[in-house]
């Protein structure tokens, strides 16, 4: 998954503001918070198959690592 | 006093549940986010951006929740053009004792007689439970014409220094009068889906009170007040409102295409649009009122029905799918097309 479709899922879904939104930008700064990463767990579940808690989420420690976490999990599904 | 117990005696055999009347009470008294930030570690704009509440009412410490159902029940059976009700049905989970139940009291201040009365508590989703029971009353008969009111002093179990539950909830009342009619007919209620989930009774709780926590003496303070695990609400909200809405609407014969309205528990207006989004309806058929009364628990639904219909956001004809979900857990969801010539009394 890409940065952008994870800023995608927390735009939209998520319904944040894009702009803090940045690669390198860390969660809070991001304004990535807990019930955001809820629904980016329940969209990873509903788009993906892949069930990954809120708080494995929270430990990425910025929005690009969010996106990593996914493929490695994806990848260690595959 | 007409009490209609044989189902054979009266035409309301079978018979689905009409709403005839709405009415809703809400305290005077506004808190701003501005107001609670003085005390909690958290900011208007986070309260606004990421929960969609601007201020809540708080009722009079004098005010008792059986005060604020009477209020709204009041103008639900004048809204209903009625005199008199065989059943009052009161949704709440804070009561104004545990023993008895307030609903008694609320027949007898609405001058109803030695009516039936009792508490439905199923937490945010009492409101849908209670008119299920109604349901099933006036589908067997045992009355022809159900007052069922929610109300809440939400203010009364929450910790002012809890960030996460201070923001969210206010206090208010609502109250629908429900009557013994055809199926249909516009404004009768359609099938009711709902279910519980015990495992997680502790998602949201008040410790202290009951008789689990009886064995801790002296109870810690905190323990009286509600404790919420908010993320893990906030998960099974979304799926179990989802799945309620969608099986209701199947239920009711409908495709989700045709629904122009979700009506849905005002928790947290983030769980709604994510509800709105995995059942394809457009976050604007979903009306809201979060943003002025917070999350009122049980009063949420007759409260944004007569809010939605005042405004002119519900419309007859309209197919309005309900859903709601809350402590327990608990959850329900059922339809109606929304009648013509109901006016809301608040």
């Amino acid at each position: 998954m890409t940065f952008e479709q994870v800023k995608d899922i927390l735009t939209t879904a998520g319904g944040l503001p894009a702009v803090p939104i940045t690669p390198e930008a860390s969660l809070p700064d991001a304004g990535v918070d807990s019930m955001a990463l809820v629904v980016l767990s329940l969209q990873l579940e509903d788009r993906l198959g892949l069930e990954i808690s809120e708080d494995d989420l929270a430990a990425a420690a910025c929005v690009r690592e969010l996106a990593e976490l996914v493929d490695r999990r994806a990848e260690a599904r595959a | 006093m007409r009490q209609v117990l044989n189902p054979s005696a009266g035409p309301g055999a079978g018979a689905a549940a009409v709403l005839t009347g709405l009415g809703t009470w809400l305290p005077p008294h506004r808190v701003t986010n501005g107001d609670l930030c003085d005390r909690l570690d958290t900011s208007d704009e986070w309260i606004r951006e990421r929960i969609g509440i601007v201020e809540r009412r708080r009722a009079d410490p004098a005010v008792s929740t059986g005060d604020m159902a009477v209020e709204a029940a009041s103008r639900a059976m004048a809204s209903a053009g009625v005199a008199h009700v065989d059943a009052v049905l009161l949704a709440t989970t804070t009561p104004d004792h545990r023993c008895p139940a307030t609903a008694p009291w609320v027949a007898h201040r609405l001058g109803l007689g030695p009516v039936a009365a009792f508490d439905v508590t199923a937490g945010c989703s009492g409101f849908l439970h209670a008119g299920a029971v109604a349901a099933g009353l006036l589908a067997a008969g045992t009355a022809r014409r159900v007052l069922v009111v929610g109300a809440e002093t939400m203010s009364a179990v929450i910790d002012p220094d809890d960030r996460a539950t201070a923001p969210i909830f206010g206090d208010g009342a609502g109250a629908a009068v429900l009557e013994a009619g055809p199926r249909r007919l516009d404004g009768a209620l359609g099938p009711v889906v709902w279910g519980s989930d015990g495992s997680l009774a502790d998602a949201i709780v008040v410790p202290a009170g009951g008789t689990r926590e009886r064995h801790r003496r002296p109870v810690s303070p905190g323990d009286v007040y509600v404790r919420m695990r908010g993320n893990e609400v906030f998960r099974h909200a979304v799926r179990r409102m989802t799945r309620a809405a969608r099986d209701a609407a199947a239920a009711a014969g409908w495709e989700l295409s045709e629904v122009d309205r979700l009506i849905a528990h005002q928790a947290n207006h983030r769980i709604n649009a994510a509800v709105a989004d995995a059942l394809g309806i457009p976050r604007g058929d979903a009306p809201s009122n979060i943003h002025e009364v917070g999350n009122t628990a049980a009063a949420s639904l007759p409260l944004l029905l007569a809010d939605a219909a005042d405004r002119g956001d519900l419309k007859p004809g309209h197919k309005v799918l309900l859903v709601a979900f809350g402590s327990g857990l608990a959850w329900a969801a059922t339809t109606l097309v929304w009648p013509s010539g109901l006016s809301p009394r608040r």
